[in-house]
């Protein structure tokens, strides 16, 4: 056990050790260097498989060692790791330090007096029957120094800025804080794309996302439904500016509308930890497979812009299901060019194919007893929908840290104590200066200002 | 104002500050330090063009100087000459950092004269009032980059090199307080460029839906950061003072520039607007 109690103590004290904090710091700033060297597969995907099919030995480096993703990469979350204990352990440090400092701030006490005048920063020594005036003196040169005074009849205390010594203490719990916080916003976020074609609705499921990223403790998906008003200008000018195409979105819970927005960069839509934004757009087909039985099974299709020509509009793929999720069929789905139409080329279960175009209201037969129906041709807007409830607690730390920091290196606690030293042959005057900031400049105003009261007082 | 009359009232500021360059430095070899005070007329002589420049383009395409290297690069200098003058001007004997800080102003102008003056437009994703506070944030927290770094160079000028250069410097005040100026600075500069990364993340978030996706200007902002918190911890706990620290300030310096200016060329950025229009 004390064996234990030991290497907790030997841990906690490296931890907190400011040679080891400094290394961390560079640690993690070098990571950064290194990391951002190398394309990122998450940053963007294209580009990245470019870079790799041009650098096809370097790439397989890079993904060896983790550096196709450094910043999900376990040494990153170590290096993280060992930073937010460390500045926990700093913190209860500093706090612990600046509450010993303020408690101490006006005290003037016979232990204070031997506290300073054991070990001076400057001791002056004084003509016998003089003292009184010495001091008096000595006192005002604090005050010269725009320094609050507690003065007692041996020793006072002049001092400034004392809830500066707060800054740094609050500045890394701040930090801490916000390790905490971006880590439980990331394990508990969800974030997706979600095409929806405009006139039409979905719902909160992960069935309805392209893609979705959910954090290991996301509880469950709300539920709510997300749907676009059918105006959706490809333009929507705002104070002069073409904000590109921007849908009406609206959230809905049941019937009850949650909230509403035209959505365009830097204009989302907001609702409690939801964010909705408009992430890209092209267009939206609704379409239905009819079975024999009458069953109608509805989906919506994307046709974006070709990703090497943007001018020109791709190709969309979409398997259809029946009631037991057997596949029916595969279709292609394109621009019919001069037509307001589309084309689309059905392959069969079987093997068979077939092509038409089709406007609304048309059918494909696609299987034995099944067609292919489309109900609805215009665009569709893909929206990227976040739940994170951290960001505005995000926010309020950074600021708070901010805050702190300047308070910490700009408001500086500065205490001067001035004791009198009668215990010897001779009386002396003992003075200790602290400068939170470490300011020798002001240790150096300290001692002329002092050694100037005592000159003019004949010393 | 027309774009010719701008690029005219650039020229006649590059011309001001490469003479109050000049006179800086010759002061330094000459040890007359009076011709710092010429120096110091000029960069003010300079800001007048120079500003009416900058405010003539803002009035003409109806927006800050934000977007392009020829704006964004001229804007720091614009700043960093300005901080500058204010500081001599309140402290006369606080001139020396034009020694450091005019030829580097000088540099960023002259270089932006040569980049393409083409007046990018304000998009959509750009119209937002965090883009202002981004930048006046960045420009003002570089600025207190720039001074610290002319500070550092003053100290290590009379630390280190000694000889002429430092008895020209001997009118500054002492090294303690020259120490303790460059540390303040940086101390701005920590607040001001945490106070731009944060406002960028918090538009990124409006403008993309994430507030930090490691694009390599945000993870360059964060080194740069970083660096300074180091900075910070290392005087602050590690009690580094006098010539080790300037030689950090003097060192962290190319690191936040590249931050701000190197990073859109170098690498293939989300925020390539900022500094190339695309």
């Amino acid at each position: 056990m004390a064996r234990l109690e030991e290497s907790i103590r030997k841990i906690s004290k490296t931890l907190s050790a400011p040679r080891f904090a400094a290394w961390l710091i560079a640690a993690l700033a070098v990571y950064m260097v290194v990391g951002s060297i190398f394309p990122q597969r998450d940053l963007n995907r294209v580009r990245y498989a470019e870079w790799a099919a041009q650098n096809p030995t370097l790439s397989v480096v890079t993904e060896a060692i983790g550096l196709d993703a450094p910043f999900v990469h376990p040494v990153f979350f170590l290096i993280i790791a060992f930073t937010t204990l460390s500045t926990i352990l700093c913190s209860i440090q500093r706090t612990e330090r600046a509450l010993r400092i303020y408690r101490s701030v006006g005290v003037t006490n016979e232990r204070k007096i031997a506290t300073v005048c054991r070990t001076p920063r400057f001791r002056f020594e004084l003509k016998p029957g003089q003292e009184e005036e010495f001091y008096g003196r000595a006192i005002d040169s604090l005050r010269h120094l725009r320094l609050k005074v507690a003065r007692g009849p041996a020793a006072s205390h002049g001092f400034s800025g004392a809830w500066g010594l707060f800054g740094s203490p609050l500045f890394h719990w701040s930090l801490v804080a916000l390790f905490l916080v971006i880590s439980g916003g990331m394990l508990t976020r969800s974030e997706g794309l979600m095409g929806i074609v405009a006139g039409y609705e979905r719902l909160d499921v992960e069935e309805s996302y392209g893609l979705l990223q959910r954090g290991p403790l996301h509880g469950e998906m709300s539920g709510m439904v997300i749907g676009i008003e059918s105006d959706m200008p490809a333009s929507y000018v705002l104070d002069g500016i073409d904000r590109g195409p921007a849908p009406e979105v609206y959230l809905k819970d049941g019937d009850r509308e949650l909230a509403r927005g035209r959505v365009h960069p830097n204009h989302p839509l907001r609702y409690s930890t939801y964010l909705v934004h408009l992430s890209d757009s092209g267009l939206g087909l609704v379409t239905t497979i009819v079975a024999e039985d009458g069953a109608e099974r509805s989906s919506q299709v994307f046709i974006d812009r070709s990703p090497t020509d943007p001018t020109q509009w791709g190709t969309a793929a979409e398997v259809f299901l029946d009631e037991q999720g057997t596949e029916v069929a595969r279709a292609t789905f394109a621009t019919a060019p001069g037509t307001q139409k589309v084309m689309v080329d059905v392959t069969r279960a079987d093997g068979i194919s077939d092509g038409k175009i089709m406007g609304a209201g048309d059918t494909i037969e696609i299987k034995e007893g099944y067609s292919l129906r489309v109900d609805h041709l215009g665009v569709y807007a893909r929206l990227s929908v976040v739940d994170d409830w951290s960001l505005p607690y995000i926010y309020f730390l950074f600021t708070l840290a901010t805050i702190a920091v300047g308070i910490s290196v700009l408001v500086p606690y500065r205490g001067v104590w001035v004791a009198l030293d009668v215990t010897g042959e001779n009386p002396a005057l003992c003075v200790t200066v602290s400068h939170s900031r470490g300011d020798s400049a002001f240790v150096d105003r300290v001692k002329a200002n002092v050694e100037q009261a005592l000159r003019e007082a004949g010393s | 104002m027309t774009l010719e009359q701008e690029v005219i009232l650039m020229w006649a500021g590059v011309t001001f500050y490469a003479l109050s360059s000049v006179l800086f430095i010759s002061a330094l070899f000459l040890r007359k330090t009076t011709m710092w005070t010429i120096g110091l007329w000029a960069a003010a002589g300079g800001l007048v063009p120079h500003g009416a420049a900058i405010i003539g383009r803002w009035i003409r395409i109806d927006r800050g100087p934000y977007l392009g290297f020829y704006e964004v690069v001229s804007s720091y200098a614009f700043v960093a000459v300005a901080l500058l003058v204010v500081i001599a001007f309140r402290r006369k004997e606080m001139a020396g950092i034009g020694v450091g800080l005019m030829p580097l102003s000088f540099l960023m102008l002259g270089a932006s004269m040569f980049t393409s003056r083409t007046e990018l437009a304000m998009t959509g994703m750009l119209a937002s009032w965090w883009l202002s506070i981004h930048v006046i944030f960045a420009k003002i927290g570089y600025g207190a980059f720039l001074i610290s770094f002319a500070l550092s160079l003053v100290y290590l000028f009379r630390e280190k090199v000694g000889g002429l250069l430092a008895e020209a410097l001997e009118k500054m005040p002492p090294q303690s307080y020259i120490d303790d100026l460059q540390f303040k600075f940086v101390g701005i500069g920590f607040v001001f460029y945490g106070i731009m990364i944060v406002s960028g993340a918090i538009w990124a978030n409006e403008a993309w839906g994430r507030y930090w996706g490691w694009d390599p200007i945000e993870t360059w902002s964060l080194i740069a950061w970083i660096v300074y918190a180091l900075f910070l911890h290392a005087r602050l706990t590690l009690g580094w003072r006098g010539s080790k620290l300037a030689w950090f300030s003097v060192a962290a310096l190319p690191i936040v520039s590249f931050s701000l200016m190197g990073v859109p060329l170098v690498y293939n950025s989300i925020h390539g607007a900022y500094l190339l229009g695309f």
